[in-house]
């Protein structure tokens, strides 16, 4: 079925049309490269995304040691900033006491009426992340163009 | 009229919803101190949230909530952080029930609730982290921010 609209300048065709068969070859030529393209953009967005989502972060992961309590020194010792994966989708994880070390990480981290020395506190990766949450959006924004994304 | 802190929006959400504030009743809500007793208790901190908007009378708190029970109530407790979660979590958009004439506009749940362990007294203890949108009434206090 053919629908035609015509006007001065416009010549709209919806269906197939004996005359032009050969646009379906040319488009469906066509559409595979748009596709290829998108699955190198995909392909390239995943190798870099774990990078570019690391350096966004390590600012404010530093941020984070900076604002989390010593006494002897594990809990900080116990901070990471890693590349890892998360269900096969490249991820980066920040955080404390990994695997439950040292025991105390959860319990200090979320005691709002602990006192500590300035400028440490609890909830230091929570108020690091939230201080620097457009921040992060932003270098992530810029490592995307630099890539030329 | 003076600004009313999101933790104070969550524990009159709480109370309206037949939760008891202060006192001495078990699963009683506290705000900012958690008392030595009752051993079953609620209680509400106002955590580090995102930075509010330059423009307009919007913020995005966050509250903390710490859930604890008596020595031989770790279910309890537990069940406990999962029903106050449940009450706020998700909740439609509402007029605060106080006299601030905020608008709770949105309650999420900053993962989901967690043990912490137990304090010195053998107390079992469970967290939950909020992240709120609120928009503050214009008649709270003078401010450079436009509503909405």
């Amino acid at each position: 079925m053919t629908a035609r609209i015509t006007g001065p300048r416009f010549n709209v065709s919806v269906g197939r049309k004996r005359n032009r068969s050969n646009l379906e070859a040319d488009a469906a030529k066509d559409m595979k490269g748009v596709i290829q393209n998108y699955r190198n953009l995909v392909k390239v967005m995943e190798d870099t995304t774990p990078s570019v989502l690391f350096n966004a972060l390590l600012q404010t992961y530093e941020k984070s040691r900076d604002y989390c309590p010593v006494d002897t020194g594990a809990l900080k010792a116990s901070s990471y900033l890693e590349i890892t994966s998360f269900r096969g989708i490249p991820t980066v994880e920040v955080g404390y006491g990994k695997g439950g070390v040292p025991d105390y990480t959860a319990r200090v981290h979320e005691n709002m009426e602990w006192r500590h020395k300035e400028p440490t506190r609890a909830k230091w990766l929570q108020s690091a992340l939230a201080e620097d949450a457009d921040l992060i959006q932003r270098r992530i924004t810029v490592a995307y163009k630099d890539l030329g994304f | 009229m003076v600004a009313t802190l999101p933790s104070e929006h969550m524990k009159d959400t709480l109370v309206a919803q037949g939760y008891s504030f202060g006192g001495s009743l078990d699963w009683t809500v506290y705000i900012g101190m958690q008392p030595s007793t009752p051993d079953r208790c609620i209680v509400l901190y106002d955590s580090p949230g995102l930075a509010p908007n330059p423009r307009w009378l919007l913020d995005y708190p966050s509250v903390q909530i710490r859930v604890r029970g008596g020595q031989n109530d770790y279910q309890a407790a537990g069940r406990k952080a999962v029903e106050v979660r449940d009450r706020l979590v998700g909740k439609e958009s509402y007029n605060a029930p106080n006299a601030s004439g905020d608008r709770i506009v949105q309650i999420l749940g900053v993962g989901n609730f967690a043990f912490l362990g137990r304090d010195d007294a053998q107390r079992p203890e469970f967290v939950l982290n909020l992240s709120l949108i609120i928009e503050p009434s214009p008649a709270t206090t003078p401010t450079n921010r436009d509503p909405l």
